[in-house]
């Protein structure tokens, strides 16, 4: 992959992976944090992506790991209580999926963030989680039930 | 009809589709910062021609803005190579089998923080090097004292001991004349001032390729291929390499020896030297169509083979087979000795069959400790973890485990206390045992040392500063006897290579060796890796840098 196509679909992913790090590591800091790591690395590795149709899943997949790796030494983390006045800002005021996401422990939230937000598949999704499907797949099931019963509480 | 649960999902991608999250300016500032960093090349560590590329274009740039005398004088050193200078650096390029720079050992840390520093007074207070860096003709050549660049495969050799100030600066000096030849001659041959010099690239080639050949050659010529094995190789836990493979075999399966990796093709066995690029024919000395699925060379030299050898259509024996691809194939462990010579047949089948009343099986891990057991993993052998054989091929017990099974491809190797370890599992948990082979039981269990949801460990073998280092499914992990984790060395996402599929092994020195191919050919149901694909990437486990 050239450069210029490579700086060119950094920035065309860019909205998608500072959700992705946002959402994993819920404050902007952190996450702004990861996408410049992701970036590198991205960068550092791009020499073996082999199928350049696959740069938005692989990037997906180094951001996420790049925000594990963030959430896993954090310092920043931010107490539940206060979650609300660190919310990004949305385009509107339709952001009621979101605003339930955040509230889903970790393990279920990466995984929804990347089928529902990312549209990875279970198999990219257990690549990039480093778990094996079933697990994937049963903490979307999992992840999906807490979604339904949490947005009919709303 | 569709279901809920559908329905529920396709509410779930609507919503999520439909928000629009807008991102603070910073966010965008930090991508700015941190492509403009990249084509600054701030990074040397694993640089790629495609950065040495961006690294050359800034490098032009400032040499044409800048005014200072510092500038001038690195500006007078880039122009004062001549054409023929450059020429040697650009065909360099364009000859080096590999795309990437590699070092023998990594930097550590104080040096990549020094290295910094001058690469900053190069640039801006003319400190260049008494001397240039040393050019090496094979890697036998590097006498361990100094840098020195072996252009075949972009390889830095760099001393054990901490780098001086000079052998870094000659590293510095030699990346910005290669990164300024590159620039400059492309520019020129866009201009139409030169021509490309696909000549001087075909000769280079073809000298490396005589160069390789004569190599081979000789080593033959000598009839000691055991010598031949350990011959240069330069036995460092910290070198890392990436190789591409240039022999022809297209093999399925590797392991490591004590001086060399082997290599498992259809019915035949290469070996390879560590650090080499082309393999020798080792032993091909089977009968009919065979696979080998497992290797273990132990300490006397001793070649233990677990192989599936095709069984003839006429054969009704009692043991019918495993049935592979439509073809039916018989259980057998076979051992060479050192001179290639087969000095034990054990039928592994018939071993099955009588103890444990099951057919043909497939042997997947062998390992011989010091006493001379050997410990062989078969799969589909449901409950039995290990069968423990006695020097002579006689089948001694099993080893069992009332809490714990083990996965058909999990790891097993032995410590640096010389006892041997498996990996062992329940449904939820993973670690590793020591092997109690005269009880036939596990003796120290260490559970839980990777992390939930690994699906299985292997190579158990011993790192290079510490215990054990295991292959897992997040990546390369080292472990120390006791302590409650292991740590994941290398990520898999931070693998040079293919995770799914790709061959591997443990050298002797704690190294992990992928073999990875990128391309396979389809023969009918056989599927054979194809050999001018394959690169072997060498990764060090080291745990200090």
């Amino acid at each position: 992959m050239k450069e210029e196509v490579f700086e060119q679909r950094i920035r065309e992913y860019t909205p998608n992976m500072y959700r992705l790090a946002y959402g994993i590591l819920q404050n902007h800091e952190d996450a702004q944090d990861a996408v410049g790591e992701t970036i590198l690395r991205a960068f550092e590795k791009i020499h073996t992506l082999r199928r350049p149709e696959c740069f938005r899943t692989w990037l997906m997949q180094i951001t996420a790991n790049e925000a594990k790796k963030i959430y896993a030494g954090n310092k920043r983390r931010i107490p539940a209580e206060n979650m609300e006045d660190l919310m990004p800002d949305f385009c509107d005021d339709y952001h009621e999926l979101w605003d339930v996401v955040m509230g889903l422990e970790m393990v279920y939230r990466e995984a929804v963030l990347l089928y529902f937000y990312e549209r990875l598949t279970i198999r990219e999704i257990a690549k990039a989680l480093h778990v094996p499907e079933g697990t994937v797949k049963s903490r979307l099931s999992r992840g999906k039930k807490l979604l339904r019963e949490k947005l009919s509480d709303q | 009809m569709k279901n809920k649960a559908d329905e529920l999902e396709q509410d779930l991608f609507r919503m999520a589709q439909r928000e629009k999250m807008i991102l603070p300016e910073t966010v965008y500032k930090e991508v700015d910062d941190k492509l403009s960093e990249i084509h600054q090349a701030k990074r040397l560590g694993r640089m790629t021609w495609k950065r040495a590329v961006i690294l050359a274009a800034a490098l032009v740039a400032m040499c044409s803005l800048t005014v200072t005398a510092a500038v001038g004088a690195l500006q007078r050193r880039m122009e004062a190579m001549n054409e023929r200078e450059m020429e040697d650096y650009f065909v360099q390029i364009y000859t080096s089998r590999l795309g990437a720079d590699n070092y023998s050992r990594p930097l550590t840390d104080a040096e990549r923080e020094r290295m910094d520093g001058l690469r900053t007074s190069y640039e801006e207070e003319a400190v260049f090097p008494e001397k240039i860096l040393t050019m090496i003709s094979s890697p036998e050549e590097y006498s361990g004292k100094g840098v020195a660049f072996y252009k075949d495969t972009s390889t830095f050799f760099l001393p054990e001991e901490s780098m001086s100030d000079e052998e870094l600066l000659e590293v510095i000096d030699f990346v910005y004349k290669r990164d300024y030849s590159l620039q400059a001659m492309n520019q020129k041959i866009e201009e139409g001032e030169i021509s490309f010099p696909a000549q001087q690239i075909a000769q280079q080639g073809a000298q490396q390729i005589a160069g390789e050949e004569a190599a081979g050659e000789e080593e033959t010529a000598t009839g000691k291929e055991t010598a031949a094995a350990s011959k240069g190789t330069i036995q460092n836990p910290g070198q890392e390499l990436t190789i591409p493979y240039t022999g022809d075999l297209a093999f399925q399966y590797i392991a490591s020896g004590q001086n060399c990796i082997y290599l498992a093709g259809e019915s035949c066995i290469h070996r390879m030297k560590i650090g080499s690029s082309d393999s020798e024919l080792f032993f091909d000395g089977f009968e009919k169509e065979t696979y080998v699925n497992a290797m273990y060379e132990d300490k006397k030299g001793n070649l233990y083979l677990g192989l599936n050898v095709r069984m003839d259509e006429n054969d009704d024996s009692a043991d019918s087979g495993i049935t592979i691809g439509g073809v039916r194939y018989k259980t057998w462990l076979w051992i060479l000795n050192a001179d290639r010579e087969v000095i034990r047949k054990v039928d592994i089948a018939s071993l099955l069959k009588q103890e444990y009343g099951v057919r043909s099986r497939m042997i997947t891990r062998i390992v011989v400790d010091e006493q001379g057991y050997v410990y062989v993993r078969a799969a589909f052998l449901w409950d039995v973890l290990l069968l423990v054989l006695d020097e002579q091929g006689n089948y001694i017990r099993s080893v069992t485990s009332e809490e714990f099974n083990c996965h058909d491809l999990g790891g097993l190797g032995i410590g640096k206390d010389g006892r041997v370890y498996t990996q062992i599992q329940t449904k939820n948990r993973m670690g590793i045992a020591s092997v109690d082979p005269v009880k036939g039981s596990l003796d120290q269990i260490y559970m839980d040392i990777v992390p939930e949801g690994t699906i299985m460990l292997d190579i158990v073998a011993p790192g290079s500063d510490t215990d054990f280092v295991f292959w897992g499914y997040d990546g390369i992990f080292t472990y120390n006897l006791g302590e409650d984790k292991a740590l994941n060395v290398l990520p898999a996402y931070e693998a040079p290579c293919n995770w799914e599929g790709v061959m591997y092994c443990a050298l002797p020195d704690g190294r992990i060796v992928f073999a990875d191919c990128s391309q396979y050919s389809h023969e009918g149901e056989k599927i054979k890796s194809v050999p001018e694909n394959i690169t072997f990437y060498y990764k060090s486990t080291l745990t200090q840098g």
